[in-house]
């Protein structure tokens, strides 16, 4: 085989290749969305989308809270992000990114009937849907009776070397798990957690599986991994322990630099819509919104909504005020 | 000397190299100068704990991987062991996995309490999540790299040597500890170099086993930086990779001096196929040493992946809870057929440009003069060593947004994909070709000079085909590894641009992991399915 001959045998399949790539691109006015959401509820927006909005086409980046966070900071970094609607479940990132200008301040007419808790004061972003913190067990390996009933029952000595729930470093939601409860119970809460060698590792869905497998049989995790793997058919309980659900309130904003603001606003509209907000419910969230409904299974909101840990603007400035520090202290505390 | 042709091939080169290679990491070093205050990070006791820890599982693995791999390349080139074939394909495969596959596959076998193998005996008897588990992972998914060079070099060495030894009096032991052993030093280092360097990077392994068991290397580190190290999160995340680069730039210095420093022209001329030894008594008790081996590195874990992919719920082991449901819901998927297209083409577009690029990087570091040919292999190599979050937060920084002119921006494009795997890859080609063309000697070349030809028509019938064998190698060791790259891919794709990576990753992460052991079970038969075919290739073409 000498170079040449290589070449040409090359050269059309190498054409080939080249084309397919270039076919499926396509140009017009468009709005690109980062969302940290599952595959299949981007999927169910796409339709919507098209149907209210044919002049513009909606291009989407989906993937993890921390992916979406770290792509927009390294774009940013650059003087200019892609992106032009974010909608993560990070709500620390977004009053950083507020800090620093980033946002474009803006209050849809259809958020209206949002309690006004979840408006950022100066409107550069507002919660456009409320996935919830529970405990979760493996019916396998506790009984009913057995179970904990409450976010101080993890304390007991009975669940030594049984608890998981993800990590801080690695889970936006984790961070807002540990610091409510840190914010709620105090670093002692930890303190007794880790004498029950709390493992703290991984997302969500990690801790889902080590409660599926009975790795570890109880985890602290997010509803909505809970009612998915439940709906599967795998034998596990969900409980809202009885001082109330962790709220993780997932923000949405346009951003400041966004080239086609308008366009953006409209969609970010459509986020507060029922339509949006029912898909939400059905992928197991909740809705800020329509607040008489509930995720399949799952307890309505409004009896959610009566022993929910408190949660306003002013914690979340606080909160986030503290995030190197608790982030630090767990660390040394729980991961070292 | 290099004639005019060749001036501008190099300077086409080194462009090609600088735009690839150093200008995205280049470009977020520039961005560091006003921050100098950030490289105290450097010597925090946490990250100096993780970049020991790094170290310790790097020299363990390879040490490990050594041990194995050393007697298994020998055993499959150069003996009658029964089922070499056999072996020299399946020992080699982890290679074209993924590696964080063989950690999940690994955590589902070996759990503490619930893992299959511990279900199975009885008693909790091994656990993952330690230090030993770490490097007994790393070691499974990346000993094949050893493997692979040094059957390469064993099988390309000049038997004559040997023989020569052989008619002198040698008995086999001496032969072996005088002559061929001595004689695949440079390729056994450089075998050990890319080894220590992917343990190095390596990202899906620690994070998936270190993190549970507060193991924390540089990665996971970095990973940590950059993902929630808010808005100066990429030049934390960056300040710590400036210990893997140190390590990468001094690696590949050290490696290239001694492959230079004791180079051997294995390849002169006439060559014939190695005689194989025979085994003798040694026959049986070496193949089963090699089934263990297969069983313990290949069939255990992509069982325990193909069993997991037909499992209703996790860690139920009944049979009412198997089915092809996660199949089912795989193929229903518009993204999957996607994801399956794209990873293919730009694995085989990113290996011929390996291919291509690697062949003349090597063809300049090997024939030019001065000092300048070995920056341009340190060049190529250097991405190899870094983390995959760091080169892909580099790429964003430099090529995403287009310098400021939006129309240039290629993110989201296949083409950024495109050179994220080739800036990866690029370092296993040279350091595959080097050797190899090391090996041939200078007289071949200057036999056809003399005769007239010109230094186009030298390299295009005398070198490049005494070369091309290996670069089939090449362009399969750089190809395979892009079809389920997932570190990079994850923080570069956008819509229409799935790989099988970020699929695997979005099932695993977020809604279905067993449809993502489903997905990576298919990875994994239409890889074994690539391989056999391009094994079958090569051999009707010698």
């Amino acid at each position: 085989m000498t170079l040449k001959r290589l070449l040409l045998v090359l050269l059309l399949p190498v054409l080939l290749t080249i084309l397919f790539f270039t076919s499926n691109r396509s140009k017009g006015k468009t709005v690109w969305i980062y969302a940290s959401m599952y595959k299949d509820v981007v999927a169910e927006f796409e339709k919507p989308l098209k149907e209210a909005f044919p002049e513009i086409q909606i291009r989407w980046y989906q993937s993890g809270s921390e992916n979406v966070a770290a792509r927009v900071n390294a774009e940013l970094s650059t003087g200019l992000s892609q992106a032009d609607l974010i909608l993560t479940s990070d709500p620390f990132w977004f009053v950083e990114l507020k800090k620093g200008n980033h946002l474009f301040p803006y209050v849809s007419p259809e958020s209206l009937q949002l309690d006004s808790k979840y408006h950022d004061p100066e409107g550069a972003f507002s919660i456009n849907r409320l996935p919830v913190g529970v405990i979760v067990y493996n019916k396998a390996s506790i009984s009913m009776e057995q179970a904990p009933r409450s976010w101080d029952d993890l304390k007991s000595s009975s669940w030594r070397g049984k608890i998981s729930m993800p990590s801080p470093l690695e889970s936006g939601t984790a961070l807002t798990f540990v610091s409510q409860l840190v914010r709620k119970k105090g670093w002692p809460y930890f303190e007794a957690l880790k004498k029950n060698e709390l493992l703290s590792a991984g997302g969500n869905s990690a801790v889902m599986q080590r409660i599926e497998t009975g790795e570890k049989p109880v985890g602290i995790v997010l509803l909505e991994n809970a009612l998915q793997t439940k709906k599967r058919g795998a034998n596990i309980e969900i409980v809202y322990p009885s001082e109330g659900v962790i709220p993780v309130p997932s923000p949405i904003a346009i951003l400041a630099k966004s080239k086609n603001i308008e366009s953006a606003k409209k969609i970010y509209d459509f986020f507060f819509q029922d339509t949006a907000q029912r898909i939400y419910l059905g992928a197991n969230v909740y809705s800020p919104t329509l607040k008489s409904l509930a995720p399949e299974s799952a307890k309505p909101f409004s009896e959610i909504d009566k022993t929910v840990f408190d949660w306003n603007a002013k914690i979340l400035s606080e909160l986030q005020e503290n995030k190197e520090t608790i982030k630090n202290k767990f660390t040394e505390m729980i991961l070292q | 000397m290099l004639n005019r042709l060749q001036i501008k091939l190099y300077s086409v080169t080194w462009i090609l190299v600088f735009v690839i290679c150093i200008l995205p990491l280049l470009s977020i070093l520039i961005r560091l100068v006003p921050r100098s205050e950030l490289l105290s990070l450097l010597w925090e006791r946490a990250v100096l704990k993780s970049l020991l820890l790094t170290l310790q599982i790097g020299f363990s693995a390879l040490f490990l991987a050594l041990m194995i791999g050393l007697p298994v390349s020998y055993l499959i080139t150069r003996t009658n062991i029964p089922g070499r074939t056999f072996f020299q394909t399946w020992l080699l495969f982890p290679y074209f996995i993924p590696s964080f596959l063989f950690a999940i596959s690994w955590v589902v076998l070996a759990l503490p309490q619930v893992g299959l193998l511990n279900r199975l005996a009885g008693k909790d008897w091994i656990s993952i999540y330690t230090f030993e588990g770490l490097v007994f992972v790393t070691c499974n998914a990346f000993f094949p790299i050893i493997v692979t060079s040094v059957s390469k070099g064993l099988a390309s060495m000049d038997p004559s040597l040997e023989e020569a030894a052989r008619i002198c009096g040698g008995t086999p032991r001496k032969v072996f500890f005088k002559i061929t052993l001595p004689c695949q030093i440079p390729v056994i280092v450089g075998a050990s170099i890319l080894f220590f360097l992917l343990t190095l990077s390596s990202f899906g392994i620690p994070a998936i086993l270190g993190n549970p068991s507060k193991l924390f290397v540089l990665t996971t580190q970095i990973y940590t930086f950059s993902k929630m190290g808010g808005l100066d999160g990429v030049n934390k995340g960056f300040v710590v990779s400036l210990w893997l680069m140190t390590f990468a730039v001094a690696l590949t210095t050290v490696g290239s001096w001694l492959n230079r420093k004791y180079q051997v022209k294995l390849t002169t001329g006439k060559a014939s196929r190695p005689s194989l030894m025979s085994l003798g008594k040694w026959r049986i008790p070496c193949f089963v040493l090699l089934a263990i081996l297969f069983l313990l590195f290949v069939f255990l874990p992509l069982g325990a992946l193909f069993l997991s992919s037909f499992l209703k719920v996790a860690g139920v082991l009944q049979l009412d809870n198997f089915g092809f449901h996660n199949y089912h819901y795989l193929f229903q998927m518009n993204e999957t057929v996607t994801a399956f297209g794209n990873s293919f083409g730009l694995a085989f577009l990113g290996g011929l440009i390996c291919c291509g690029l690697g062949f003349l990087v090597s063809y300049f570091a090997t024939r030019a003069p001065g000092r300048s040919p070995r920056l341009l292999e340190n060049a190529a190599t250097l991405p190899f060593s870094m983390p995959g979050t760091v080169i892909a937060l580099a790429l964003i920084v430099s090529f995403g947004t287009g310098w400021g002119w939006g129309g240039l921006s290629i993110m989201g494009t296949p083409l950024l994909l495109l050179i994220a795997y080739v800036s990866k890859d690029l370092a296993i080609a040279v350091q595959s070709i080097i050797p190899a063309m090391g090996q041939i000697d200078k007289s071949l070349e200057e036999a056809g000079r003399v005769s007239g030809a010109s230094s186009f028509e030298v390299t295009n019938r005398i070198l490049f085909p005494l070369v091309f064998p290996s670069l089939q190698g090449v362009f399969l060791l750089s190809a395979l590894p892009m079809i389920s790259e997932l570190t990079m891919s994850v923080l570069l794709f956008g819509p229409g641009t799935e790989t099988l990576g970020t699929l695997i990753f979005q099932l695993q992460d977020y809604s279905n992991p067993l449809a993502a052991c489903a997905l990576a079970s298919v990875v994994v038969i239409v890889l074994s399915i690539g391989m056999f075919f391009s094994r079958w290739l090569s051999r009707s073409t010698l």
